[in-house]
């Protein structure tokens, strides 16, 4: 459903590329004690290509190449079980303008920029592990943690260089209510730092780094002579569950994130402060049972879901009384920058088996969504919103040789309003107010999607089971196998330039 | 808890209340601040006269924002919390020992006001003085980027422009830098009288157009550029100037100076330097364009207006500055603060001559400096081109940068 969720987003091309961290990131690590759970473990390589015609966000770039290898890993242990994976990324990412920092998602608006940018080379290490195990009969409890590290940097004027650590910490329990109904709770915190630094080795350098304070305000008091930035945060993490015995699951999560912006060139000053809000919804209800191939099928026949995300930003710019010498007095703050992103997304994934090896995945999909983002002075204020409606169409076999294969088709239409723009002070003449204006211009424009991907699994090795009570019953299973899968996606935007992302990977199961 | 450390609680808290009492705007989240204005104005207008059309801008440093506030409005002047620099324009009307009501254009400027809570300004109001004669059109200090891309050059120059639509003469015009610095870095307190900037601008460097009165005629709209060294620099460094061509040079009489004995040289009247005179290249000195009197001679003039001052440091130390001399600014017929916008404090001379300055950058010793020189705006120009520059004394808007090699 990623290609979906793409268009509910609004504008972002599929940054799970670049920032997510490896593996199965779990809302509940309890909740792995509850699901099925098959040992198994991967090692894989994987390309992924984004063209941007034009960038969707002027600050996020014109799209990216990058390269991984991942292994990924589950396995059930004595008393419990554990899953975990490592991952290593490399390559560039294209055309980043009027943003010098990294992560541009998390640290928006505050960043130092400049109107020169440039691509940059990026590499991303990133580490997950996760432990769940019963506790008694009716309880279950687990813990996850992830880590990324990663580096980016640009080896020509304006020469960025950044450094993120972003560190992810959860524990949770689920307790049965029935058979099989459970309630769950989980708790966790998230550190995140990031030091962000600018040089310049022309002595003929023009180029000036300034803060950007969003909607394309600046920090006038340091404009011009900013270089080297940080950000700090910490974050906390909560989520609730119930799963019913009849197949429904409702979940709901809060997330709260408080990040500093420093500028270490002003004696680590912290210039702002964000706020970042999530509040995120679930409700989903299985129906009737695929059965026969469950191994890589949730069992519903049909799973209705409901999502609702709704995140606010709030932004706090620190004000600055006479320095003496190094040292910037606070003397107060304004909250001049706001920003709420909400989609709600109902999706009904249909399994039609064909017989007991084959199946029809129908998925449609309607979300609607919007973005409300404020500067307060000057005014700046750019809301929209959209409609998207889509479908994706799938097919899936297995063998009796055991080879498993599928491919899946989409077709996604986004309809978007633009029910506010206001841009008090907007300067023809400045770079930086044309990329606000474009940005909200991608934000709010009609976009067609296709999406097409595939995968295959060659078995290289099976394992036979017979059982000594059933003569003539066979088990088999794939012990080792190949594993190849290949997407593309295509995203037209009206008026605009397009987006196409290809991405391949393939590697060894076991 | 005992009743004197309620009471005591109570008096605090409301004290707390009555010392921070701004408002925060339920709609908008700004916490706005009541501001008044206390009025002090020149002598010669008194205490109780009306302050009639007054404007003022109030520009928040930390923002970039500027609040346009009218003085003579009903309602309360509410500002964010923030620094501000202030420049305030208006009509005082008073009447006069023979009862008549006169009206005089009066300005004044404040810089660093910190407004943190309800808070008062102290406005010194002075009467504006309109000027038509020589200006300072370029100024150029910062020099052309050496060939190390270290620094800057000597191309240094100041132009200076007949404003009017009549010949003038520029025999007997000093320029003058300032010995005050203009920014923070050199925060001191004066304590001679004579230094006050009100009635004397303090010169650290004096040099003089040579001629008997009528020997440097310049036409309506024509200029005189005024070097530090009359050579090629573009022969030393792509990108410099060619100043060999220059009207006069200003030369000490030192081996690191260089002499072109094709441009006349200005007279040194005075200079503190004990080599050679370079005007500032960063930009943070004051420069007047001074008319001495008719008759002065150097020697009349060093004899008759030494400008020693006593200070105290930043670090509160006592000191004595014996390299100074005193211009009077009747004499001053043109003057320009320059700063950087990060450091700014106070300007060197009155606000009558300069109410404000012309900025090299946004922060101080910016690396990119190196190569802009100050430029006047044209404010108008006449059916047969000669064009009249701005000059309203306030140099922050009379003044754009201009690359220096166009």
């Amino acid at each position: 459903m990623a290609a979906m969720m793409l268009f509910a987003a609004g504008a972002m091309a599929d940054e799970s590329w670049r920032y997510s961290v490896v593996g199965e990131n779990s809302s509940n690590p309890a909740e792995k004690s509850r699901i099925d759970f098959e040992n198994s473990t991967s090692v894989t390589a994987g390309f992924n290509h984004e063209l941007e015609k034009e960038a969707v966000v002027v600050e996020e770039g014109r799209g990216h190449n990058l390269a991984d290898i991942t292994v990924v890993t589950r396995q059930h242990l004595k008393k419990g079980r554990v899953w975990g994976g490592a991952s290593f990324t490399t390559g560039s990412l294209r055309d980043i303008r009027f943003n010098s920092a990294s992560d541009y998602s998390n640290v928006s608006p505050y960043v130092v920029a400049d109107s020169v940018g440039g691509s940059r080379s990026v590499q991303q290490y990133s580490f997950l592990g996760g432990y769940s195990a019963e506790a008694g009969e009716r309880l279950t409890w687990g813990a996850e943690m992830a880590y990324r590290a990663g580096i980016e940097y640009r080896n020509r004027d304006p020469r960025v260089k950044n450094i993120v650590s972003d560190f992810r910490l959860s524990a949770g329990f689920t307790a049965s209510l029935s058979d099989k109904s459970y309630l769950g709770a989980s708790a966790g915190l998230h550190l995140y730092n990031q030091d962000s630094d600018v040089e310049f080795y022309n002595p003929m350098n023009s180029i000036h780094e300034f803060v950007a304070t969003g909607l394309g305000t600046t920090f006038a008091r340091f404009y011009g002579s900013t270089s080297s930035s940080a950000y700090k945060g910490l974050g906390l993490v909560s989520n609730l569950q119930f799963v019913a015995g009849n197949g429904m699951r409702l979940a709901a999560g809060f997330d709260y994130d408080d990040m500093d912006f420093i500028l270490r060139d002003y004696n680590d000053l912290t210039l702002a402060n964000i706020d970042n809000y999530r509040v995120r919804g679930e409700i989903a209800y299985s129906i009737g049972n695929v059965g026969g191939i469950t191994e890589f099928y949730d069992n519903a026949k049909i799973k209705p879901h409901l999502n609702v995300d709704w995140n606010r930003r709030i932004g706090r710019e620190n004000i600055f009384g006479t320095a003496t010498g190094n040292s910037y007095p606070v003397i107060g703050d304004r909250q001049y920058y706001w920003r709420d992103l909400f989609d709600v997304d109902l999706t009904v994934e249909m399994k039609i088996p064909i017989d007991s090896r084959r199946i029809v995945l129908v998925a449609p999909e309607v979300i609607y969504a919007f973005s409300d983002e404020h500067y307060r002075q000057p005014v700046r204020h750019f809301k929209a919103d959209w409609l998207t409606f889509g479908t994706k169409l799938g097919f899936e076999q297995i063998t009796l040789s055991l080879l498993k294969y599928g491919i899946n088709a989409g077709v996604f239409y986004n309809a978007a309003n633009d029910k506010e723009s206001v841009f008090e002070g907007y300067d023809v003449e400045k770079m930086y107010h044309q990329a606000v204006l474009h940005n909200f211009e991608m934000l709010s424009s009609d976009r067609f999607g296709l999406s097409a991907d595939m995968f295959i699994d060659v078995p290289i090795s099976t394992i036979t089971k017979t059982f000594d009570d059933q003569p003539g019953r066979v088990f088999r299973r794939v012990k080792n196998s190949l594993i190849f899968s290949a997407s593309f996606e295509h995203y037209a935007y009206s008026h605009h330039g397009d987006i196409n992302q290809v991405s391949v990977r393939a590697g060894l199961k076991f | 808890m005992k009743t004197k450390t309620i009471i005591a609680l109570t008096i605090s808290l409301l004290a707390s209340q009555a010392f921070v009492s701004c408002v925060e705007n339920d709609e908008t989240a700004i916490v706005n601040c009541k501001v008044t204005i206390k009025n002090t104005f020149p002598e010669v207008i008194p205490a109780d006269a009306k302050i009639i059309d007054g404007k003022a801008t109030f520009y928040e440093t930390n923002s970039g924002t500027t609040y346009a506030r009218d003085l003579n409005s009903e309602e309360d002047l509410m500002l964010p919390v923030g620094l501000y620099n202030v420049e305030a324009r208006a009509t005082a009307e008073y009447v006069n020992p023979d009862e008549l009501t006169v009206e005089k254009n009066i300005r004044a400027s404040a810089s660093a006001v910190v407004i943190q809570a309800d808070t008062e300004i102290s406005l010194e109001w002075f009467i504006t003085m309109e000027s038509s004669s020589f200006i300072f059109s370029e100024m150029y200090h910062t020099g052309s980027l050496n060939a190390a891309g270290t620094g800057g050059l000597y191309d240094h120059f100041f132009r200076i422009y007949n404003n009017t639509d009549e010949v003038l003469y520029a025999d007997g015009l000093g320029i003058a830098e300032s010995s005050f610095t203009n920014t923070k870095t050199t925060t001191y307190e004066i304590l001679t009288e004579a230094n006050d900037r009100n009635v004397n601008f303090t010169a650290q460097a004096i040099w003089v157009i040579p001629g008997n009165g009528t020997d440097v005629p310049v036409q309506p709209g024509e200029s005189l550029l005024i070097v530090d060294q009359a050579i090629d620099w573009s022969a030393q460094v792509e990108g410099a100037l060619d100043l060999s061509h220059a009207d006069f040079e200003w030369w000490d009489d030192n081996p690191r100076d260089t002499d072109n004995p094709e441009v006349p040289n200005l007279e040194k009247w005075y200079s503190y330097s004990l080599t050679i005179w370079l005007t500032n290249n960063q930009c943070t000195k004051s420069y007047a364009l001074v008319r001495f009197p008719e008759g002065m001679t150097s020697t009349d003039y060093l004899a008759n207006y030494r400008g020693s001052f006593d200070y105290i440091s930043a670090i509160g130390t006592y000191m004595t500055n014996d390299k100074s001399y005193l211009i009077p600014n009747e004499w001053i017929i043109d003057g320009v603060n320059l700063s950087n916008k990060e450091q700014w404090l106070y300007g060197a001379l009155s606000p009558q001559i300069d109410i404000s300055y012309a900025s090299i950058s946004d922060i101080e010793r910016d690396p990119n400096r190196f190569g802009w020189k100050h430029v006047r705006r044209v404010a108008s120009t006449a059916p047969d081109g000669r064009k009249t520059l701005l000059d309203t004394n306030d140099s922050a808007t009379d003044f754009i940068l201009k690359r220096a090699k166009e």
